[in-house]
């Protein structure tokens, strides 16, 4: 029996167990991990996320890699964090989740050994034993209740809190059920390691008021040893990992905001992870030294229509808008290739929920159609609307091709870019804007995607567009209500072909998501729903 | 007089004498430095006055809220609105301005809303870093622009002084943020070209860590000590006692560097002490392309955030210095010209 077997072993893993329809699948989560290691890695310069076949993993250094900006206040007690991806990525390393996204970028149990659903609203978790936090906390049932009801109490006022909650009731010590208010199809995905990690309840009521940085205990292959404000964040090898695939010794992330900076970084031996835009693939395809990772996700990008500014509520405008944008131009414009042309809100990085291009037919670049459209939407070519954009790469540049493609039919538009915040603030709070573009990423479930984009207008959404479309509220709720893939994905095919055909926003692309690895780290492979696995990877 | 001293300028001069009468006693003079004093202090305390509300108006004013910046592009309109209440933002900007200058007057700068700390602690762990990178940058550009410009006016006209002028004053036409890119390109095998490593780390650690940034930093104002510094040399050896020393057979170097170089250091010690201000406004640049958790990435950190504590205390304590740096350099100024001190120029 080689290591790995060994391990699985130990997990329990080897043979599935009989307890649940995801029992395997947590099995298969951490089977694809491991077989994912021999993944990834090469000199080639540009590769499909973790296509590459390696050796066996190894023991040992330190991995050094970048973020580019501070993480968010409270960092990192995660109950108490917003909706930061950069945060999230780090507090990936340190923490365990219920479920979490295997390398398929499948649902997979994690700290829950195996899940059973005896009805659509009770879900009954039976947890991993052995586990202990990093501070020597056991995990166990009465440790997720206590999560649980710190995320879901009104005191804490949790960006985290998951609404569809209705109890979390413990069973045994490692038995937790949890009862929905309504079945919901996307829950395990909720409880995600990146959504809802599970965190000590000892260092939580010791410290969460005083420190949130000495309340961030996980039970994670790596813990959390200093963050020092403005520098990075420092992670040492927790050796007592239940899955035992933390094979560096530590990883130490520094806080490096300028993206040629980090690259010349990584060029150097310097840092041995980045981040990279499109526009820096270029410059490191010829470094022997260097590899890109371009791994499909679930972004996408798009124009969004407000339908309280007039003529945006007339249904000819909206496409005439949608078909003056050539995707494929733009993608090779903003992108250079690296993304795929959208014409519906759900990416590829969905799999079978991700209706094709054969499947959806509206929202697609045809200027005598475009022109035919304005004038049917009776819209004034003589006036000028305000473009609001923010200057975060690539959104200013894809700002400026859809300018130009607009005005190519006759539509005047003042561009308007401010940075992030002041643009989120218009156009996700106050929602004053006319049209904007932004991108929404991170999900694991369409149903994420679809309640923010089309949810109800009443503050609990990120629906820009102002729009109430009863159709497509009908769709998600039949796309909650079952569990079954199959029509869950015939369900998800009709909704964006009603997004597609509604063009309350213009889909624009479905950008990939671009990392810069040393040649020597081995076992990367990108997952969708803003983790950063490189937990689970090695020094070659 | 002694042909030897630095003071012949004042018997040579040809500046008027002030004429206005002052009272010969030691206590009137007293009573006239304390007037002085008790004016400046009262101008510096006006100055940092309209510089918080300044900046509290600009950081209101700029759209964008620090609610939605501290909870993320996804947090929904009702967790903002929740956080926006819960920091007191709803409140008019008056009770909040008052709030913030009391709580100032008290020592207390207020809470970060991005880092969750107290400001006055944040700021106290980025200043020293900051003043170090400024302060090594400008030795640095002492250490290259006094010896140039010494040899640039020592070779006026000359190819030697054209080509010396064109690489120094290069230093500020390049905006610092590409050279800093450009010396990040040019030397990243050989320096760290991100990072702060502390003394703890070792000497060479330390510095090797410093270098790139405040060589990026140093070029600008490099450029202007260099070209005030040349001005003045090409004066002073012009001037009467420069031409007596050299009637008493002093060698040429020594007549440069005693004589001329030194007098030509007055309006060049005023520049500089000028410059620390600039240096830390040049930080902020340098810091975020280089990566150093000094006061600049600081305060472009909370300026993004919209962190409105943060931007008000960085920014008072960025005005602090400034006007402390320029009171002592009237100070310093008076001190090395005796004429300033006799009421004779300034």
């Amino acid at each position: 029996m080689d290591d790995t077997d060994a391990r699985l072993a130990r997990l329990g893993l080897v043979a599935p167990t009989r307890r649940g329809f995801l029992a395997g699948a947590a099995g298969l989560g951490v089977l694809a991990t491991l077989a994912a290691c021999g993944a990834g890695g090469s000199t080639a310069s540009t590769s499909t996320s973790g296509a590459i076949a390696t050796g066996k993993p190894k023991r040992g250094g330190v991995l050094k890699a970048a973020i580019p900006e501070e993480p968010f206040p409270h960092a990192y007690d995660m109950a108490v964090v917003g909706s930061s991806t950069g945060t999230e990525r780090v507090a990936y390393l340190a923490y365990n989740g219920l479920t979490n996204v295997n390398q398929n970028n499948e649902i997979v149990g994690e700290l829950a050994e195996s899940i059973e659903t005896p009805a659509p609203t009770r879900y009954i978790f039976n947890l991993r034993k052995g586990v202990t936090f990093h501070d020597g906390t056991p995990f166990n049932a009465a440790a997720v209740k206590a999560n649980f009801d710190r995320i879901q109490s009104p005191k804490t006022n949790s960006p985290r809190r998951i609404s569809v909650i209705d109890q979390v009731k413990v069973l045994g010590p490692y038995q937790v059920e949890m009862t929905l208010t309504h079945p919901y199809a996307a829950f395990l995905g909720l409880l995600r390691r990146t959504k809802i990690p599970m965190q000590s309840p000892t260092a939580v009521e010791k410290y969460a008021a005083s420190d949130s940085f000495k309340a961030s205990v996980g039970t994670g292959g790596y813990q959390l040893t200093s963050y020092t404000k403005g520098n990075g964040v420092e992670l040492k090898r927790f050796d007592s990992y239940w899955a035992q695939t933390n094979y560096f010794d530590g990883i130490s992330i520094k806080i490096i905001p300028s993206q040629p900076t980090a690259i010349e970084a990584l060029i150097s031996g310097g840092m041995d992870f980045v981040r990279v835009g499109p526009d820096s693939v270029a410059s490191l395809k010829n470094n022997s030294n260097v590899r890109v990772d371009a791994a499909d996700d679930t972004f996408v990008d798009y124009l969004s229509f407000n339908q309280k500014v007039a003529p945006f509520d007339k249904l000819e405008v909206r496409q005439a808008f949608s078909e003056a944008i050539d995707r494929a131009g733009l993608v090779n414009a903003i992108y250079h290739g690296l993304a795929e042309e959208a014409h519906s809100p759900l990416a590829p990085g969905f799999a079978q929920f991700y209706a094709s291009d054969a499947t959806v037919v509206a929202q697609k670049y045809d200027a005598t159609a475009a022109k035919a459209s304005l004038a049917a939407g009776g819209y004034d070519t003589g006036s000028k609307i305000t473009f609001n954009s923010f200057t975060d790469v690539p959104f200013a540049a894809e700002a400026q091709v859809i300018q130009q493609a607009l005005s190519s039919i006759g539509v005047n538009t003042n561009l308007r870019t401010q940075d992030f915040t002041s643009f989120a603030t218009l156009f996700y709070d106050q929602r004053t804007y006319t049209i904007g573009n932004s991108q929404w990423n991170g999900s694991v479930d369409p149903d994420e995607v679809l309640t923010n984009l089309y949810g109800p207008e009443d503050g609990t959404t990120s629906n820009s567009t102002n729009a109430v479309d009863p159709v497509m509220a009908q769709l998600i709720t039949a796309g909650r209500s079952t569990t079954d893939v199959a029509k869950r994905a015939e369900i998800y095919h009709q909704a964006s072909q009603r997004a597609a055909e509604q063009a309350y926003y213009a889909f624009l692309s479905f950008p990939k998501v671009l990392a810069g690895l040393s040649t020597k780290v081995k076992g990367y492979k990108s997952t969708i729903g803003g983790g950063w696995p490189i937990d689970v990877c090695w020094f070659g | 007089m002694s042909v030897g001293s630095a003071e012949p300028a004042l018997v040579t001069s040809t500046e008027p004498v002030a004429t206005v009468p002052r009272s010969r006693t030691g206590s009137g003079v007293v009573a006239r430095r304390l007037m002085r004093a008790a004016t400046k202090l009262v101008q510096t305390a006006a100055v940092v006055l309209v510089a918080t509300v300044v900046v509290f108006l600009m950081v209101h004013v700029v759209p964008g809220d620090p609610a939605r910046a501290a909870l993320g592009a996804q947090a929904s309109p009702d967790a903002v609105l929740a956080l926006h209440k819960q920091l007191g933002l709803d409140r008019p900007l008056m009770v909040q301005y008052w709030s913030w200058l009391t709580g100032a007057l008290h020592g207390d700068l207020g809470k970060s809303i991005m880092l969750t700390e107290p400001v006055t602690t944040l700021i106290k762990q980025r200043l020293g870093v900051t003043a170090e990178l400024a302060a090594l940058a400008l030795l640095e550009s002492l250490l290259i622009a006094i010896p140039a410009s010494a040899f640039s006016a020592r070779w006026r006209g000359r190819v030697a002084d054209r080509v010396t002028r064109m690489f120094v004053l290069a230093g500020i036409a390049i905006p610092s943020f590409w050279l800093a890119i450009l010396l990040i390109l040019a030397f990243h095998n050989v320096l760290p070209v991100y990072g702060y490593a502390g003394w703890a780390a070792g000497l060479w650690p330390h510095l090797s860590h410093l270098l790139l940034p405040s060589l990026a930093l140093a070029a600008g104002q490099l450029a202007l000590t260099f070209e005030v510094n040349r001005v003045g040399m090409i004066e002073a050896i012009q001037d009467e006692y420069v031409r007596t020393a050299r009637a008493h057979g002093i060698s040429e170097w020594r007549v440069y560097l005693s004589y001329a170089l030194r007098n030509a250091m007055l309006p060049t010690a005023t520049v500089v002490g000028l410059q620390v201000g600039y240096l830390l406004g040049g930080a902020m640049l340098i810091e975020t392309v280089f990566a150093i958790p000094g006061m600049g990435r600081l305060l472009i950190t909370a300026v993004i955030a919209r962190d409105y504590p943060l931007v008000q205390g960085g920014v008072l304590v960025t005005v602090v210095i400034f006007v402390v740096v320029n009171l002592l350099v009237d100070g310093a100024y008076s001190l090395i010209d005796p004429r300033v001190r006799r009421g004779q120029r300034g």
